[in-house]
């Protein structure tokens, strides 16, 4: 009897085997693309989406006589439905997924010219994250803390990853950083760049928000954020000091707020390269950026941020613009102290209101807000007669002094009162960025910026010119002596620039550096571009080997340089390096730089500490000034008291100067800026060549102990709370900058893909093998009672 | 075992004919089996069924629209070009023609390349240039209908792309590829002159919803303007 129980239930064993077979033949045919999504067994959640889908097609089939294209929106639906992923046991959320759904941007809400990111799930596209970002300065005297908040929005109903790249001044000290979520606020580590990663992958894996801070170049940070919750906002801020500039009698203080993009040169990294075996030992670093790494830029794709097209600011005035118009608005704030009396305080692009209460000044900007699309500047000058001759800063730290020193050497004066010109000859080769990166308003401001050098020539003088985009060209072979045939022909020759191909750099400068020189001519290179390249260090490399007796001067044009490049190059070249940022400016700062290049140099520039004191100061070696500029070093030493001296030569006059210091005010933020500078110093010795291993001990070393945002080091933030649900997906989305004002989009423009398929071939498969199937079984049954009636 | 086999079957249900022979919630469940696979072949065809017809209706909107543009050429520039949708309820017009001649292929291209367009033909993205214009241009399609015959592409072929104006532009496939729309992101340079077909990957995939896309980019050949023969 047990055999004959066992008999009746073979059969439907064999039923539910056979269903899976069948299946299974027809699986292997159909899920045999390179997906490992379509390869995936079934499971539970996708059969109840299946008849979601299908109930929805039998309603609407009625439907669908009557209007086909309400039919064919509610089909549309019934296949988001069926492609959410289902979890069984969150029914009611599955609910909520579903009118979440209908509620996502479709791409017909959008205007043109928005760039959407799309989703990983069901091809739906949303919104990118709205970003709001605040800005506020305090200024000390020299010293300015800068603190910015960046606010991501998750318009969407899923869990997000936003990856914002961002500039900051390339020689900010990152000291601070903080997540806001609600009302819960986490600090931001330093932490070795590295274990940060890691700390933030495994934060971002367990569902736990966390933010990592990364620097990518001196002046290129990113910021990531995982798991922000949907419809959740989430602040982070990060706070930096920097020294502020100045030169020429007036201070400065610039902050960079989009980026042009850089030029990425070199051949393309396959991703397999790696497994090739010794022949390329470069990580190619994941990115959320447009361009593929390169043998010469491996982490190209993290400095390479997606640019989000400038939208009416164009046409219309600051007053018609609103915050939810703008992209990236940005609302910026601040005081400034500088503990005497100011000429003027003024922005250079943007509108401020000024308050003032003593000597203390309060800013804000006119609008509200305006767009990141077009650096901060702010400006301001001391009374004519009681500029700064000398200042000291100082801040004592775990029992150590750190003092910032700042002195002006002293204009040598002719006879008539005039500042000194020097008689030298010169040999002027002007070298112009004709990238497409430089097209729109950066052509003519270099052109203007050429010619108006081109006028400020004495006869006596030789020169040249060279322009470079992917080639470079350059006019004379040699460089010629400045009589009017040639200034014309340069002049016809500048007039005809067009900017257009990528940023080759390297040989345009080698070709500059390498014209046959002539000794008794001071080689002066005057480099006029927006630095929008991703090589910087090879190039640095170039400029310190060839640079030979000459020197370098670097001009940067358009509302967006790449200033870690202009600064440093300039730097490495013993030049000085000059900003642009519109039309109007040009030959006030072109004369200034002229200036500069005619004036006599301060040199063997050095400083006597106070006696028997121990110094770490920073830079080492003090740099040749031009007029105007004055000597800055950053030291930390034992004692705090005593005279300091400061001597140097000018145009063969020595001269010396004499400081009291004792330990007075504390300073905050002095201990900070003398890390950065230390950082700094090890990374140019890397660049001249030093040994890469030791470098970044000692950066790591000092980063950590001054908790400031190198290379080596990062920030990371992590909440303690796991909040996204195991099941839910996270998806990545890269924020946009704004494209740099008066810049024509040359980077790529990025599409959203579209959903393009339909079900109907599963519909169509699945349906006929049921069909298949009951019938199947019918005939079987028939037979088998067939047989019974046969016997 | 014929015997067991017969012995197997309850009395009552020996004496029942089929399908009665069979235990009711059997019964119930084979019927339902054929009901939904009966739906679902339905479906399957009607989606396909739509794309090919929605075609024919379409063909006629766009004549009729063609027609009107070429007739008001004289009206300045600034004018909007006319729309005709294909049936009244329509949210979508045609803003294009494609033609694949060696492929055998003459398809519309629609405005939007969202699910309520794609169902009844290839669709330009929003936001993106009309195929014909200058600028890149992105056009989506089913791969499982419109686009199917996108597998057979291969570079160097020619497509003939007629826009509103009823000016006809050659273009010529340089370029196919599979990605990974996780991965690689859909990206062209905005000055250049180019058509961008997208579809699903891979082509004979069930699930609809796959990350993989099949990327076909063609390029706007030397002017060749000519007028559309009506």
């Amino acid at each position: 009897m047990s055999r004959v129980q066992l008999s009746q239930v073979t059969p439907a064993f064999d039923r539910t085997q056979e269903s899976e077979l069948g299946l299974a033949a027809v699986m292997p045919q159909v899920f045999s693309g390179p997906s490992s999504r379509s390869g995936r067994r079934l499971n539970v959640g996708e059969v109840g989406g299946l008849f979601l889908h299908l109930m929805a097609g039998l309603c609407l089939g009625a439907v669908a006589l009557s209007s086909p294209a309400q039919a064919s929106q509610g089909l549309a639906m019934a296949h988001s439905m069926a492609a959410m992923p289902m979890v069984s046991q969150a029914q009611d959320q599955s609910q909520e997924h579903a009118e979440a759904t209908l509620e996502t941007v479709s791409l017909d809400d959008i205007s043109a010219g928005q760039l959407l990111f799309k989703t990983d799930t069901g091809g739906e596209y949303i919104q990118s994250l709205l970003l709001e970002s605040r800005a506020h300065f305090s200024i000390n005297g020299m010293l300015a803390r800068v603190s910015i908040s960046q606010q991501f929005e998750n318009t969407s109903d899923e869990w997000m990853e936003g990856i914002y790249a961002f500039p900051l001044p390339e020689d900010a000290a990152v000291d601070y950083m903080r997540i806001r979520i609600g009302e819960r606020i986490i600090e931001g580590k330093i932490r070795e760049r590295e274990e940060a990663k890691k700390i933030y992958q495994a934060a971002k894996a367990s569902g736990r928000t966390a933010s990592l801070v990364e620097q990518e170049r001196p002046n290129l940070f990113t910021n990531s954020v995982a798991n922000i919750a949907p419809g959740e906002t989430v602040e982070i801020s990060i706070e930096y000091l920097q020294t502020v500039r100045y030169d020429q009698g007036s201070f400065e203080l610039r902050m960079p707020m989009t980026l042009t993009p850089r030029y990425i040169p070199g051949n393309e990294l396959a991703a397999n390269a790696l497994n090739d075996g010794g022949v390329q030992n470069l990580q190619i670093e994941q990115g959320m950026g447009w361009a593929t790494a390169t043998d010469e830029v491996p982490d190209a794709q993290r400095v390479t941020p997606y640019m989000r097209p400038n939208q009416n600011t164009a046409n219309t005035t600051l007053d018609e613009t609103t915050e939810a118009e703008l992209v990236n608005p940005i609302r910026i704030t601040g005081e400034l102290n500088m503990g005497m009396p100011l000429q003027g305080v003024d922005s250079q692009y943007h509108d401020i209101i000024l308050e003032r209460s003593d000597e203390l000044y309060e800013f804000h900007l006119l609008n509200d807000w305006v767009a990141m699309d077009h650096d901060f500047v702010l400006r301001w000058e001391p009374v004519v007669g009681q500029e700064p001759q000398a200042a000291v800063f100082s801040e004592s730290i775990d029992g150590e002094d750190y003092a910032m020193l700042m002195i002006m050497p002293p204009q040598l004066k002719g006879a008539n009162g005039q500042v000194l010109n020097l008689a030298l000859p010169k040999e002027m080769i002007f070298v112009v960025d004709t990238s497409g990166s430089m097209s729109g308003v950066s052509i003519k401001q270099a052109k203007f910026s050429l010619l108006y050098a081109l006028e400020q020539l004495q006869p006596g003088d030789r020169f040249n010119v060279i322009e470079f985009n992917s080639d470079t060209h350059t006019l004379f072979p040699q460089p010629v002596l400045a009589d009017a045939q040639n200034l014309q022909q340069a002049m016809d020759y500048v007039d005809n620039l067009k900017a257009d191909g990528g940023t080759n750099m390297y040989p345009a400068l080698q070709s500059a550096l390498w014209q046959n020189t002539d000794e008794a001519y001071l080689r002066q290179v005057i480099f006029i571009t927006d630095g929008a390249v991703g090589n910087e260090e090879a190039l640095f490399g170039l400029i310190h080997n060839d640079l030979g007796s000459g020197r370098l001067f670097t001009v940067g044009i358009g509302s967006a340089p790449n200033s870690y490049f202009m600064r440093k190059a300039a730097e490495f070249g013993r030049g000085s390096f000059t900003y642009i940022a519109n039309v109007g400016e040009t030959h006030v700062r072109m004369r200034e730089l002229f200036t500069k290049l005619q004036s006599p140099l301060s040199s063997d520039i050095e400083v006597q500490w106070p006696h028997g004191a121990v110094v770490e100061a920073y830079p080492e070696r003090i740099p040749d000034l031009y007029a105007g500029e004055p000597v800055l070093v950053a030291a930390k030493l034992d004692v705090l008291n005593g005279a300091i001296q400061v001597s140097g030569k000018t145009a063969d006059q020595t001269w010396q100067r004499e400081l009291m210091i004792q330990t007075v005010g504390e300073n905050q933020g002095v201990a900070t800026l003398w890390g950065r500078r230390k950082i700094d110093q090890l990374l140019d010795a890397k660049a001249a060549g030093a040994d890469a291993e030791v470098i970044r001990e000692q950066v790591l070393d000092t980063a950590l102990r001054h908790q400031i945002l190198s290379p080596y080091t990062s920030f990371i933030a992590v909440e303690e709370e796991i909040r996204r649900p195991e099941k839910a997906a996270l998806n990545e989305e890269a924020v946009a900058n704004a494209m740099p004002k008066g810049q024509t989009m040359a980077t790529p423009a990025r599409f959203a893909y579209p959903q393009t398929a339909t079900s109907s071939l599963w519909s169509l498969l699945f349906g006929f093998a049921l069909v298949a199937l009951s019938l199947l079984r019918w005939q079987r049954a028939r037979r088998g009672f067939a047989y019974v009636a046969s016997l | 075992m014929p015997i067991t086999h017969y012995l197997s079957q309850p009395a009552i249900a020996r004496a029942l004919p089929w399908p009665l022979a069979l235990p009711s919630w059997q019964r119930g469940l084979r019927w339902a089996g054929l009901a939904v696979g009966l739906c679902m072949m339905f479906d399957g065809a009607w989606i396909q069924a739509k794309a090919q017809l929605a075609q024919f209706l379409i063909a006629s909107a766009w004549a009729s629209q063609v027609e009107q543009n070429t007739q008001a050429e004289n009206r300045s520039a600034a004018t909007a070009l006319a729309i005709s949708k294909p049936w009244p309820w329509a949210d979508t017009w045609p803003v294009a023609r494609l033609q694949f001649a060696q492929h055998d292929i003459d398809l519309f291209v629609l405005d939007g390349a969202h699910g309520s367009a794609l169902a009844f033909g290839p669709g330009r993205l929003h936001g993106t240039a009309d195929p014909g214009e200058a600028g890149v241009s992105v056009v989506g399609g089913h791969r499982d209908t419109h686009f199917r015959f996108l597998a057979e592409v291969a570079a160097g072929d020619r497509l003939s792309v007629t826009n509103q104006m009823g000016e006809v532009q050659e273009y010529q496939v340089f370029d196919m590829a599979v990605v990974d729309s996780r991965v690689t992101p859909l990206t062209a340079h905005a000055q250049d002159d180019e058509l961008i077909l997208v579809t699903c990957y891979p082509f004979d995939a069930l699930q609809a919803g796959g990350p993989m896309r099949y990327v076909v980019r063609a390029e706007k050949m030397e002017a060749s303007t000519q007028e559309y023969g009506s």
